[in-house]
């Protein structure tokens, strides 16, 4: 207990130095847990996105392979819609997300720009889990959309006098369909939709005597596999459920390239950064300790001097290692939960202005970026990470104490002294 | 019996340097204050770093109460058998007298109800006011540390107590205060007191005096 005491009161008399440790491994604790937090999210950001990208796809026919096809006599040269909605049916699925257009003719309705513009568009659908937001932004609202319900536009609304919960028809040949509106949505941003847009439900679609099974597929589904390795087998299974073969699973990547590749290159920067930093905070606390510890040269003759026993102190030195690395810890540890989110913000920005720029630098249209906005959270590996470095630090700056005490003897005290 | 007993004891820094004690045999006993005079380089400092298990001699034995010093666990026995005033101090500066002596007590494991209240007793009777008890080291005079190192030595209540030039930044009056109280602590708790000085008002308390030159110890009065 004394020696615990004792160190702690030595940390007193020798405040200067121990401030100066303290300042040391705040600033060593602060910067690689930044760094560790950043890059630990980054990482799991790469995964996330690698996994998400891998596991959707979607339909899309190669030219050439049609064009032979057609040369060839092949007279299913595209699925039905029916075909469309079985694949979603696989197994291999964690969901779909169905979307499509449909042009009717409006039935005792005013369109916007009326003139030019006589149809209206039926919505992109959606059923089972929308993972990822459906391919118009609908993805949320969607979900309160239900049996021969309907979204509009406010212009929409505004020029028919239409509120929520009146019902509409909408008419394609001779079929009249009513829906129900259950929500307007402001249609200011044109490139998400169309002011004549009337949002539905693919369940609302299929009722309707307007859809044709057997037409040609005009859905487009977006398929969520289950796992990125069940690919292959899905790809074989749309095949065997007639899929032509000049049809393939595509999976989009310019835009995992457009948000992956910024964030890879962040991971290798913050590594690196990482490495270089222990090692140069690794040197600096080893000279650092063994500074301070010649300098306590005559501190420790005295204690051995004394009867205190080395092992005692070594213990003692160690005590203050580990209080002074603890203060640091927790300082630098919450120093750096606060800052490492404006600093994951400022790296990612930089990243991407570097991306463009290496793009205009070459003369080439540089692909669009599609950042994610990266929120640095505390991961169990992370904090592990973090801790490891304490532990580190504290080995580092107390095998300076252990070898010097071992070696030194007390009789060198007479002789120096006298 | 003796409590500390040197025997055809002879040691030099290294194997193929002089010897710089040469064959000394001497018993001490407890209860007597000897003094050890000899001038500079005589070797009165080695003879203490002996017998304070710093060293080892490279030739006979010093016995502690029967027991070969080599044999000796040497931290317990510089922590609770021997008490050392060293001419140089060897305190810790940034610390505090009071907790000098606290911290000497601590190590020997010292049994007693106010570890405190036992420091400021014993700074007391050799001159320091708990006042001065509570200043850092480093800002007391020669004179004060010196009293601070009488104090430590004494503190853990040790059999055998050396000294080396314990007088050397003391005034009169303090060395006499110190000789005096040492000289009690010899005489009325039993205690063994070894002293090395070339000082001659030193020697003026001893209960034998010892001369040593040379390496070579021989008795003066």
């Amino acid at each position: 207990m004394y020696i615990l005491k004792n160190a702690m009161r030595n940390i007193k008399r020798n405040k200067g130095w121990s401030l100066f440790l303290l300042l040391l491994t705040f600033t060593i604790v602060l910067v690689t847990s930044v760094l560790i937090m950043i890059e630990t999210t980054l990482k799991e950001a790469v995964v996330d996105y690698r996994w998400r990208f891998e596991t959707e796809a979607k339909l899309r026919f190669d030219l050439d392979r049609l064009i032979e096809s057609l040369y060839g006599g092949e007279a299913n040269f595209a699925p039905t819609n029916r075909e469309l909605l079985d694949y979603g049916e696989s197994d291999l699925l964690e969901a779909v997300v169905y979307s499509g257009q449909l042009e009717l003719v409006p039935y005792e309705l005013a369109t916007l720009w009326e003139k030019e513009e006589r149809t209206l568009y039926l919505g992109p659908t959606n059923f089972n889990d929308v993972r990822m937001g459906d391919a118009i932004g609908f993805g949320d609202l969607l979900s309160h959309v239900e049996l021969n319900q309907c979204l509009i536009s406010e212009n929409f609304a505004k020029a028919n006098l239409i509120s929520v919960g009146d019902t509409i028809m909408v008419k394609r040949e001779q079929h009249i369909h009513p829906l129900v509106v259950v929500g307007i949505f402001e249609d200011e941003d044109e490139s998400l939709v169309t002011k004549n847009d009337i949002v539905i439900s693919l369940e609302t679609l299929l009722e309707m005597d307007l859809f044709k099974y057997d037409d040609i597929g005009w859905l487009n589904p977006t398929f969520y596999l289950r796992h990125p390795d069940f690919l292959e087998p899905f790809y074989e299974e749309l095949l065997s459920l007639g899929l032509p073969d000049h049809f393939a699973l595509w999976l989009d990547e310019d835009t995992f390239n457009g948000i992956v590749g910024p964030l890879e290159n962040m991971v290798e920067l913050f590594s690196a950064l990482k490495t270089s930093t222990l090692i140069f905070s690794s040197v600096t606390l080893l000279a650092v300790s063994f500074f301070f510890i010649q300098r306590r040269k005559y501190e420790i003759n005295i204690l051995q001097t004394m009867g205190l026993k080395k092992l005692k102190i070594v213990r003692g030195f160690i005590y203050e290692s580990i209080i002074i690395i603890s203060l640091g810890l927790i300082l630098g540890f919450c120093t750096a939960l606060i800052v490492a989110q404006p600093i994951a913000n400022q790296a990612l920005e930089a990243q991407g202005r570097a991306v463009t720029q290496e793009y205009q630098n070459e003369v080439m249209e540089p692909p669009e970026l599609s950042l994610p906005t990266l929120i640095v959270r505390l991961t169990s590996r992370s904090l592990g990470q973090i801790m490891g470095v304490s532990f580190l630090l504290l080995i580092l700056s107390s095998i300076m104490s252990v070898l010097y005490v071992r070696r030194h003897e007390p009789l060198k005290i007479i002789v120096e002294r006298n | 019996m003796s409590i500390l007993s040197i025997r055809n004891v002879s040691y030099r820094y290294q194997a193929d340097s002089k010897e710089v004690i040469r064959n000394i045999s001497m018993d001490f006993e407890p209860g007597r204050l000897y003094v050890i005079v000899g001038k500079s380089e005589s070797g009165k400092t080695t003879l203490l770093s002996l017998i304070a298990g710093f060293s080892h001699p490279t030739q006979g034995q010093i016995l502690y109460e029967g027991s070969d010093l080599n044999q000796l666990e040497q931290d317990e026995y510089r922590a609770k058998k021997i008490g050392i005033i060293y001419q140089s101090h060897n305190l810790l500066m940034r610390a505090t007298g009071l907790e000098n002596l606290e911290l000497a007590l601590e190590i020997s494991q010292t049994k007693t109800q106010d570890k405190r209240e036992m420091a400021y007793r014993l700074l007391e009777r050799v001159g320091i006011n708990q006042e001065i008890a509570n200043v850092k080291v480093l800002k007391l005079s020669e004179e004060q540390q010196q009293q601070i190192v009488v104090a430590r030595a004494l503190i853990t209540n040790p059999g055998l107590i050396i000294a080396d030039e314990p007088s050397r930044n003391l005034s009169s009056e303090t060395e006499a205060r110190i000789m005096k109280y040492l000289l009690g602590v010899a005489h009325r708790r039993s205690k063994c007191v070894i002293i090395v000085t070339n000082s001659r008002n030193i020697a003026t308390y001893a209960d034998e005096i010892w001369g040593i030159n040379a390496g070579r110890l021989s008795f003066v009065r």
